[in-house]
């Protein structure tokens, strides 16, 4: 990497970071000097993917965590700061799968209860940790929505309704004193 | 109730002042109105056999209005217990899912299954973080349900009311006060009774049929986004 670190310094904790679109933030944020913490379900995904980075010379580390768990968060965060000390950047990746289309009558309560429990429980519970420590350093909590959470969506609803939820609560938490935004 | 051509048969989901006064609102305007209650089981197999039960009294449903339970008292985000996440946010989505289910049955070409939540959806609101965020998510699943449902003639809307009828005066004041730039055009929230209930009483005429999944705000002039 080349050219200014925007994140020199910084730290983040990535929750789904394990692969796919949290792995790639992660690297992005790693490539641009922040210590990265990936908080993966499954370690085994999780490890291997932060000792890649560390491969390639970044500051990365794992830690397990079930983001339907308010303990594992609150784990995860106080690891994350108890190693580095300090949280810059919480990014809310991990989202269950929304299942297949179907009539929004007969949504699932199963798959309508982990839907809530990965995207919207778990931004809450994972904010009211990170809180304290991204209100002191200025931080940001970051929610990855959907364009269904604007529109509505005809194959989805359950999925569209806990998207819009979360931009909305992106929309309030700053009111509580922290910035957060989604993307 | 053998229905008769000309009669609305409403059925409205909810149980507080805001649901009482749009009932009178709702039998001003000639409607022939069904209540049924949410609390306290709130299950959906509870809340289905009450609806079912309804609508046999009514003899057919034309409108479905859903007033969605809603906290009274706001409460900082980081003062809040999981729990009370849960009772804010959560719970009046699943309820939402849950008034679909029962009453996705009952409803035939050309009626329609209408929300009243908060402007707070529309903006974040200090305090009742989880009560906007459960009222944007409805609003998507009227609009989910809106493009599910328009081929069978059914509609669906969002009346979008004013935070000083949601969640009373004394709490809806300031969030006004806090949350937008604009003082209210006509001074004044809009009456449930007078003011919002013959809006839902439009939504059940059918010249408001190309309107649906569409979020309609009574306020009295505050939000009048886009």
């Amino acid at each position: 990497m080349t050219g200014t670190l925007l994140l020199k310094d910084r730290v983040a904790l990535v929750t789904g970071g394990g692969s796919g679109l949290g792995l790639g933030m992660a690297t992005a944020m790693a490539r641009h000097g922040a210590a990265v913490v990936l908080a993966c379900r499954r370690p085994e995904t999780g490890e291997a993917a932060a000792a890649a980075l560390r491969d390639s010379g970044y500051d990365a580390r794992c830690v397990r965590c079930d983001v339907t768990s308010a303990d594992d968060l609150e784990a995860a965060v106080a690891s994350t700061v108890t190693t580095h000390g300090r949280l810059d950047c919480l990014v809310h990746n991990a989202v269950a799968p929304p299942g297949p289309p179907g009539p929004v009558e007969e949504v699932d309560l199963d798959r309508w209860e982990a839907l809530v429990a990965t995207s919207l429980r778990a931004v809450f519970d994972g904010a009211r940790a990170a809180y304290p420590y991204l209100s002191a350093a200025g931080g940001s909590m970051v929610l990855m929505t959907s364009a269904s959470g604007i529109e509505g969506s005809a194959s989805l609803p359950a999925y569209a309704m806990v998207k819009a939820a979360q931009r909305t609560l992106a929309r309030a938490w700053p009111s509580n004193g922290a910035r957060s935004g989604s993307g | 109730m053998e229905p008769t051509a000309g009669e609305v048969r409403t059925l409205l989901v909810g149980d507080d002042p805001l649901t009482e006064g749009l009932h009178e609102g709702l039998v001003v305007r000639g409607h022939i109105v069904a209540t049924v209650a949410t609390r306290p089981s709130g299950d959906r197999e509870t809340l289905a056999a009450a609806v079912d039960a309804a609508v046999a009294l009514l003899g057919r449903t034309d409108l479905v209005v859903h007033v969605p339970r809603r906290p009274m008292d706001p409460v900082p985000l980081v003062d809040q217990a999981t729990a009370d996440w849960v009772a804010a946010c959560e719970a009046p989505m699943a309820e939402a899912l849950a008034v679909v289910r029962a009453c996705r049955p009952h409803l035939g070409s050309g009626s329609r299954l209408a929300w009243v939540v908060p402007t707070v959806a529309l903006g974040g609101a200090a305090g009742f973080a989880g009560a906007a965020a459960a009222a944007e998510g409805i609003r998507s699943l009227a609009k989910g349900a809106a493009r599910q449902w328009g081929s069978a003639g059914i509609g669906t809307a969002v009346l979008a009311v004013s935070p000083e009828v949601a969640f009373g005066p004394d709490a809806g004041a300031p969030l006004v006060a806090t949350t937008t730039l604009a003082d209210s055009a006509l001074a004044r929230p809009g009456d449930p009774v007078y003011d919002l209930a013959p809006i839902l009483s439009l939504l059940a005429d059918p010249a408001s049929a190309a309107l649906t999944g569409a979020t309609l705000v009574a306020d009295g002039g505050v939000w009048m986004s886009p």
